[in-house]
Parts: structure tokens; C-alpha cells; sequence
């Protein structure tokens, strides 16, 4: 795959930059993910969330599935990425000091050496698997939102009815765990 | 483009994420890392259906929105957990829950 | 016929009915015996006339049968002949005189209602021995008559001499009755039966008989003669007969109506029956051979023995003890000489004067306080007239003054026979010396109660009529019996033998009867003239002891038998005992002391594993375990994330494991 890589840039390095533009939003989603993971203040290891989750908004609109980006840029960065901002405020220490997210130690070790053995073997299966390597170009393919819609009420009809009842409940459990009883 | 790559984007992110999981002490960054997660495999599954052979059929797309949807009630019971548990134990440190400690 | 069983059954009826009783009820028990005592004297009345016309083809029987084994049945029954019937009916009567007897004598004491609950016991008993047609029932109403006995005489039991005699009379008569056993056990084995009369096929029947005298068993003696010799056993301890009379005064420890019943009339005739019953068995190989010869010897050697010794003894109960003792000598001897109707007579006239003579000892003992020594009474005559009336009849029944008593005619008959036995002529000496001396002790115990002055501490009376009753009217058969058994009128010869009697005058001056008759005249009269010119003047040393002391300690020592048994075979059966005690204990310690010192070792073993095996063991096993579990917990940090990374780690491993098994 470098190989290929290397000569298609030796061959026409615009076209590849212009190719590789587009992978743009993919470099910044991985790197404002590595930022909010590396982070050691956590508000900024929020905002670093919330920029990765716009890039990758911004990937599912590039790939043609408009409307999951748009959904993914309102339900995560609108909502899920406030929540966790708000959280952030409310369990701050009475004490003035930064949470210690150290990683330092083992255990923390151990974490970061088994995500990475997970990187090679996903790398390793998605490189040598034939079923990725197969399809090279990227067809039209395109969600239409009414498409979408006759979906979900049509044969993914019983889902949308479960999240609904999912969304409920977690909204009252959400509610009444977090109540403070006065 | 082809698929390769969106998989390794995805790869990687996953890697991310589970590192996170796996390290950071904080619950609320253990938290980040689960979405991180999730939004990895989103990834995985729009990339499968942009590159599959019916892009007519909407199911990577279709699973990929219920996916969002069940996250998002998953962040929110998460965080309200989060937030009783720094008011009982006046921490979000997750090594400090340990009296299942055996 | 049909009320034969009830003989006997009635008196035990009323035995069983006076045990069952509330304790202490003294009307119901007499009245019980007395009635039941009364009815069966009835019936064998009826009996006894139902036998009377004669002519009758052997003995009615009524046979049953009683088990039926594999082999096949046991049969018992009862029959009537002259012999028991006559024998049935004086037993009854005299039993009902002395149960009234004992009304008035046994008024005062506190066991009033046992003693007539064990009266009536041995007078069913003994009413079954004599009705009895099985050897088998006989033996066992023998051997209930035995035990009516024990209870007898050891009826004041707290006294021990009481209880040692009573122990002592059923262990000689046991001695006896072994060897009445074994007989029976051979008779049957050799007959096949114990019946005696049973249309032909009867064990004393002429098939039976005779096939016994032709069976030879070792030393060339016949099978009969060896199975009555056997028998002889049994009837000689019941009988005290030497060498088992050692009981016999000693049985004088029970109360006198025991004594005079019991012991006088009717259970020691009961040998003397036995014998009679199964004598054609003794006289199977022929009236001068074989067993009747032995049976001879030793009632004639019982009777001067017994003598003898009555002649130096002091208490008024032991006197007629021993006299008793030769009488049944005599008995034996007559039948030894092979006369059953001689020693019948004999015996049912001995039933009444000695009866007599017991109830009036019991009378005399009575009025002076409960003194038994003769040489503490005398002069009673006067005190007690009715009493000396009648004890004087019976004495001179007993010593054969002649015509008027019955004694005189039996015992003449009975040393006329003697004198006539081809065997030998000593028997006649023997019985005619212990004639003699019969007369000689009697008139000596007359002369120390009722002679002279009263010597005594307490006021004499004479005894109530209940007491005297009964005295008069054994006198008056004392006397009455003589006219059955003069030979004049041979009557119960004739009974016996199943013809009518006939008088025959021609008989009193028969040659021979005449000798012997004058004989036995001469004997007696010398011998009470003898007796009262000795003791005419009571003097506190006996005349005989002055003329001879140390032959007059034998006698007064009884041959000094008893301590001979004593001395040997007593103490060899004690020291049989003592060693069997000391074997077993020695067996026991062993076995048990093993036993323990196993046990012990094994249960030392067993704890030894028990500790070192499985506590060592199971102790380390559950220390490892709880140390595994304690590092397996340790493990358990509590922490999610250290969980996660495990669960993490362990998925990538199992993918990657996946993947590899893929490729």
C-alpha cells in the first residue's frame, strides 16, 4: 500500500495532495482524538472530543451520508459534548487544583500497550483481508433523507420504536439519578 | 479512496479510544474514550455501506443513526452516574470505587 | 365315666380359683377347697361303687388324644379299675378330712388362703397320678405333686429350716425321678406307647409286656426288669425308700395337716401306687425273678432301718416320720413278694391311722403351746381325752394289736407272704424285727405324751371340734378297715381280682395264717409290753441310751446318713459348681480381656490414622484452599478499569487466536 502510495505521488503529487485533501477531516478527527485522550486538563480534553466529533461529522457528510453527518454534528457535538462539558463543571474537586490524570504507572502502561496491540491486529486484518482490498474506487452511493425516512418507518420501524422507549428511559433514569434529594 | 484507508481511520480511532478506556483515571475521560469508541465503529459501518456493493440498501447508514441515538441515552446515564457518584464519594477518580474489592 | 377327668380337674379348679383371688380371702379359699374337695370324694364314690360289681374285662379307659406330632400322636387318659378306684376314693376322703381339719389348725395363721389354694393344688395332682391311664401324665402330676410338696413344707418359709427342708425333699425326689425318667423315656422308646391300657396295644398289656421280658440289654438283664428297676427310682424317692428317705422327716418342718397328708397318707403312697400301677412291667420275667426281688430287699431293709431309728427320737412328729418310712417299707416288701392287694390293704389302712395319728400329733402339738419335744409333754390323757382316745387307736392299728384294727390284718398278710417267698427268708426277719419295734416306739412316744405328768410350761387344752372331728372319724376307719381286710372275708383281694368276695370263716384257721397270725400277735404285744415297762416312768435320759449309748447316738443320729450325703455327694456337687463358676469366670476375663485389649489397640489404630491421615490432611487441603482463595481474591482489586484491561487483553488474545485458526 506505501508502495503505491509513493508512486501515485511521484506520478502526479497535486492530484494526490488533491486526493488526500479530502482525508482532511479524518486527520483531524484522529488527532483531536489523540488530544483528548493525551489531555491533562480535562475541559480541554473535552473540547478536543467535541472537534473530533465535528471532523468526523464532516467524514460522514464527505461519504455521502448527509444526513447521518448532520445527525452525528447534532446529537454529539450539539448534545452528548455539552453533557459531558456539564459534567466537567459539576463534579469539579472543592479544592482548586487539576484532576490528576496522570498516566503514569502500570496499570495505565498496560492500557496503552493493549490498545495498540489492538491497532496492529485491526491494521494487520484490514491490510491482508481480501474482502477491504478489493474495492478500490469509491462508487455514488447516497443516503436520501427520504429514503432514509421510508426506512425508518418502514422495515426499521420496531428500532425507531425501541429508541424511542430506550430515549425515555434513559432520560427519566438520567432525571432521577441525578436528582439531588433535598 | 477506498475502503483500506477508512478502515485504518477507524482503526485507529478504536485504538484511541481503548486506550483511553484503558488508562486515564478520570471517569468522564474513561467516558470519552467509550465515544470515541462508538464513533469509530459509526465509521466502520457508513465506510462499509459507502463501499459495498447495493449502497441502495441503507443498513450501514440506518445502523450507524440508531447507533448515535442509543449513545447519546448511554452519555447521559453515564454522566448522571457520574455525577452521584462524585457527590457520595467526592471523586470521579475510578480507582476510588473499589469496595467490591475482594 | 365321662365325670372321670373331673376328679382330679376339680380340686386344681379350685386351686387356680383360690390364686386368682384377692390376697387373703379366707372364706371363698377354704369353702373353694372344701367344695371341690367334697365333690370329688362324691364322685369317686360313684366310681369307686361302679367298679364295685366286678366281672368287669380289664380297666375302663378314656383315652385322648393330646399331640399330634410328624411320627405320630401322644396320647394320655385316664382309666378306672379297682386299683384306682379304691385308691381315687381313700385319697379324696382322707384329703377332705384333713382339709377340715386344717380349718380349725391353721385358723391363726396369716396364709390362711395359700395354704388351702396349695392343698388343693396337690390333692388335683394327686387324684391325676392315681386316675392317670399314661406313664407321661402320671409322671407330670407326679412331678406336681412333688411340687405341691415343696410348697408345702416350706410354707412358713421364713424359717430356714422350713426352706431347707423343702429344698431338700424336692432335690431327693428329683434324684428319684431321673431315673422314673430315663424309664419312661426307654419304655416308650421300646413300646412305642405310655398308655397303659389301650385295647391291647398299652405299654402294660400283655403284648407290650412280654416283648419287654424277651429283650436282653447288657449283664443279661431284661429290658422289663431294667425299665422297672428304673421306675423303682422314682417310686423309692417319692416313697423314701432308702437311700432317698433322708426327706422324709425332714419334711416335718410344714405344718401337721401338711405332714399328715402329704407325708403319711397319700403323696408317699404314691410310689408305692406307681409300682402297683406298672407292676405287670416289674413282674414281666416272673414274681421271683428280676426287679420284684430288689424292690423286696429294700422296702424289708427300709422298714427295720426306719425302726430303728424311730426308736431314739424326741420329737413327736419325726417319730411317726420314720415310722411312716417303715411302713411304706413294708408296702414295698409286699408287693416285692408279688401281692398288689396285700400292699393296697396295706396302704389304704396305713392312710387312715397314720392320718390319724399325724392329725392327732398335730392336735397334741396344738394344746401344748407348739411343743414338739415328747420329752416336754406328758399327762396329756388328761387334759386332752378325746385326742388320747383316738391316737390310741391309731397306735395300736399301727403296732397290730390284732381283730379289731386294720393294721393288724394287713401287716399279718404281708409277713405271711414273706414268710412264703422261695427267694429268701430274711425279708420275714427284717419285717418281723421292724414289727417289734413298730409296737416298742409307738407305746415309748404314748407313754412320753400321754403318761405320767405333764412336764411342760403352758396350760393343755383339747382341741376344738373341727379338729377332733375329723380324729374320730379316722378312728372309726381305723377300725372299720379291718372288716374289708380279714381273710375271712377276702373282700379286697376279691376286689382287686374282679370277683365278688365271699365270706369264708374256713380261711381264719387256715394253718398257715394261724402261725404268722400268732406270730405277729406274740411281736406286737412284746413290743408294747416292752415300750411301757421302759418308759412307764419318764426319766430325762432314755433307757436304751443307758443300756447302750453309743448304739442308741447311731439311731438317734439316724445312721448318721444325712451328714454321710452331706460329706460326699453334697460337697462334690459343690465343688462341681465352684469349679464351672471358676472356668467360666477364668473363660470370660480371657475372652473379655482380649476383646478389650483388641478393641483398645484398634481404636488406638484408628485414631492414629484419624489424626496423621485424614486431620493432617483435610487440614492442609482446606489451609491450601483458603490460601488459593485468599490469593485469588486479592486479585479482586475492586478497580473496573484494571477489569477492563484484563477483559481487553483477553479479547485481543482470543481474536488474535481467531484469526490465526482462520489463516
Amino acid at each position: 500500500m506505501i508502495q503505491n502510495i509513493l508512486n501515485e505521488l511521484a506520478a502526479d503529487p497535486w492530484g494526490v495532495a488533491g486526493k488526500w485533501f479530502a482525508l482532511a477531516p479524518a486527520a483531524v478527527l484522529l488527532l483531536a482524538a489523540a488530544a483528548a485522550v493525551v489531555a491533562r486538563n480535562l475541559v480541554r480534553a473535552a473540547l478536543a472530543l467535541t472537534l473530533s466529533f465535528m471532523a468526523l461529522g464532516v467524514l460522514f457528510i464527505s461519504l455521502g451520508a448527509e444526513f447521518l453527518g448532520f445527525v452525528q454534528l447534532m446529537v454529539y457535538v450539539g448534545a452528548v459534548a455539552m453533557l459531558i462539558v456539564f459534567a466537567i463543571l459539576l463534579t469539579r474537586p472543592d479544592r482548586l487544583r487539576r484532576t490528576a490524570t496522570a498516566l503514569r504507572g502500570a496499570g495505565p502502561a498496560a492500557g496503552v500497550v493493549i490498545g495498540l496491540v489492538t491497532l496492529g491486529g485491526l491494521l494487520g486484518v484490514i491490510s491482508t483481508s481480501p474482502l477491504a482490498a478489493g474495492t478500490k474506487c469509491a462508487p455514488a452511493a447516497t443516503a436520501p433523507v427520504a429514503r432514509i425516512g421510508e426506512v425508518l418507518m418502514g422495515s426499521h420501524v420496531a428500532a425507531l420504536l425501541a429508541v424511542g422507549v430506550l430515549l425515555t428511559a434513559a432520560l427519566v433514569g438520567a432525571a432521577i439519578l441525578a436528582i439531588e434529594d433535598k | 479512496m477506498n475502503l483500506q484507508i477508512f478502515l485504518a481511520i477507524s482503526a485507529v480511532l478504536f485504538a484511541t479510544g481503548l486506550a483511553a478506556v484503558l488508562s486515564r483515571a478520570n471517569a468522564i475521560l474513561v467516558l470519552i474514550g467509550i465515544e470515541l469508541m462508538l464513533g469509530a465503529a459509526n465509521l466502520n459501518f457508513v465506510a462499509f455501506w459507502k463501499f459495498s456493493p447495493s449502497p441502495s440498501d441503507l443498513t450501514g447508514v440506518m445502523f450507524a443513526l440508531f447507533s448515535i441515538a442509543v449513545a447519546a441515552a448511554e452519555v447521559a446515564v453515564g454522566l448522571a452516574i457520574i455525577i452521584l457518584v462524585h457527590r457520595r464519594m467526592n471523586t470521579v477518580d475510578v480507582d476510588d470505587a473499589d469496595e467490591l474489592k475482594g | 365315666m365321662i365325670t372321670l377327668p373331673l376328679i382330679p380337674l376339680l380340686p386344681l379348679l379350685a386351686a387356680g380359683a383360690t390364686a386368682l383371688m384377692p390376697r387373703g380371702r379366707r372364706g371363698p379359699a377354704a369353702g373353694a377347697a372344701i367344695f371341690a374337695q367334697a365333690a370329688s370324694t362324691l364322685l369317686a364314690l360313684a366310681a369307686f361303687a361302679g367298679t364295685l360289681g366286678g366281672g368287669h374285662d380289664g380297666p375302663a379307659c378314656l383315652n385322648f388324644e393330646w399331640i399330634a406330632t410328624g411320627g405320630g400322636t401322644l396320647r394320655l387318659g385316664m382309666l378306672i379299675d379297682p386299683l384306682s378306684a379304691g385308691m381315687a376314693l381313700m385319697v379324696s376322703f382322707v384329703s377332705l378330712l384333713i382339709f377340715v381339719y386344717s380349718l380349725g389348725y391353721m385358723k391363726d395363721d396369716a396364709n390362711f388362703a395359700r395354704f388351702f389354694c396349695f392343698l388343693s393344688l396337690f390333692s388335683g395332682a394327686m387324684l391325676g397320678v392315681v386316675l392317670s391311664n399314661s406313664l407321661l401324665l402320671t409322671f407330670a402330676c407326679w412331678e406336681l405333686v412333688g411340687l405341691a410338696s415343696y410348697l408345702l413344707i416350706g410354707f412358713w418359709f421364713h424359717k430356714p429350716e422350713a426352706a431347707a427342708a423343702a429344698k431338700k425333699a424336692f432335690l431327693t425326689t428329683r434324684v428319684g425321678d431321673m431315673g422314673f425318667l430315663i424309664g419312661m423315656l426307654w419304655l416308650y422308646a421300646s413300646t412305642g406307647t405310655l398308655l397303659f391300657y389301650d385295647g391291647g396295644n398299652g405299654c402294660l398289656e400283655a403284648s407290650a409286656v412280654s416283648a419287654l421280658a424277651a429283650q436282653t440289654v447288657g449283664f443279661g438283664l431284661a429290658a422289663s426288669n431294667v425299665i422297672a428297676l428304673l421306675i423303682f427310682c422314682g417310686a423309692a424317692g417319692k416313697s423314701g425308700q432308702f437311700p432317698l428317705h433322708v426327706w422324709l422327716p425332714d419334711a416335718m418342718e410344714g405344718p401337721t395337716p401338711v405332714s399328715a397328708l402329704i407325708h403319711a397318707a397319700t403323696m408317699v403312697a404314691a410310689g408305692v401306687y406307681l409300682v402297683a400301677r406298672v407292676f405287670p412291667i416289674f413282674a414281666a420275667t416272673g414274681v421271683t425273678t428280676g426287679a420284684l426281688v430288689v424292690v423286696a430287699w429294700i422296702g424289708a431293709g427300709t422298714a427295720l432301718m426306719a425302726a430303728l431309728i424311730a426308736v431314739a427320737q424326741t420329737d413327736i412328729k419325726r417319730i411317726l416320720a420314720y415310722s411312716t418310712v417303715s411302713q411304706l417299707g413294708f408296702m414295698m416288701l409286699a408287693l416285692g413278694v408279688g401281692s398288689v392287694p396285700a400292699a393296697m390293704a396295706h396302704l389304704i389302712a396305713h392312710a387312715f391311722f397314720k392320718a390319724l395319728l399325724f392329725l392327732g400329733a398335730g392336735s397334741v402339738i396344738h394344746g401344748v403351746g407348739d411343743e414338739q419335744d415328747v420329752r416336754k409333754m406328758g399327762g396329756l390323757r388328761k387334759y386332752q381325752p378325746v385326742t388320747f382316745l383316738t391316737y390310741a387307736v391309731g397306735m395300736m392299728a399301727l403296732s397290730g394289736v390284732p381283730f379289731f384294727f386294720s393294721g393288724f390284718w394287713s401287716k399279718d398278710e404281708i409277713l405271711h407272704l414273706a414268710h412264703g417267698w422261695p427267694v429268701s427268708h430274711v425279708p420275714f426277719f427284717l419285717a418281723g424285727a421292724a414289727a417289734f419295734l413298730t409296737a416298742f416306739y409307738m407305746t415309748r412316744q404314748m407313754c412320753f405324751v400321754f403318761a405320767g405328768s405333764y412336764r411342760g410350761g403352758v396350760h393343755p387344752h383339747e382341741s376344738p371340734g373341727v379338729m377332733t372331728l375329723p380324729l374320730v372319724v379316722l378312728a372309726l376307719f381305723a377300725v372299720g378297715m379291718s372288716i374289708p381286710l380279714t381273710p375271712a372275708w377276702p373282700w379286697l383281694h376279691g376286689y382287686h381280682a374282679g370277683h365278688a368276695p365271699e365270706l369264708d370263716l374256713a380261711r381264719l384257721v387256715d394253718h398257715g395264717f394261724l402261725t404268722i397270725a400268732g406270730l405277729s400277735v406274740l411281736l406286737a404285744g412284746s413290743g408294747i409290753a416292752a415300750g411301757y415297762w421302759l418308759y412307764r416312768k419318764f426319766s430325762p435320759t432314755d433307757p436304751l441310751e443307758r443300756a447302750w449309748a453309743g448304739g442308741f447316738r447311731v439311731l438317734a443320729g439316724r445312721f448318721f446318713i444325712d451328714e454321710l450325703y452331706a460329706a460326699t455327694i453334697i460337697r462334690a456337687f459343690g465343688f462341681l459348681g465352684r469349679a464351672a463358676a471358676a472356668i467360666d469366670r477364668i473363660i470370660s476375663a480371657v475372652t473379655m480381656g482380649a476383646a478389650g485389649i483388641l478393641a483398645r489397640a484398634f481404636s488406638a489404630l484408628a485414631d492414629f490414622f484419624d489424626r496423621m491421615g485424614v486431620n493432617l490432611g483435610f487440614d492442609s487441603l482446606c489451609g491450601g484452599l483458603k490460601d488459593g482463595g485468599d490469593l485469588f481474591s486479592s486479585w479482586q482489586s475492586g478497580r473496573v478499569q484494571s477489569y477492563l484491561r484484563i477483559l481487553a487483553a483477553g479479547t485481543v488474545v482470543l481474536l488474535f487466536f481467531v484469526g490465526w485458526l482462520l489463516s
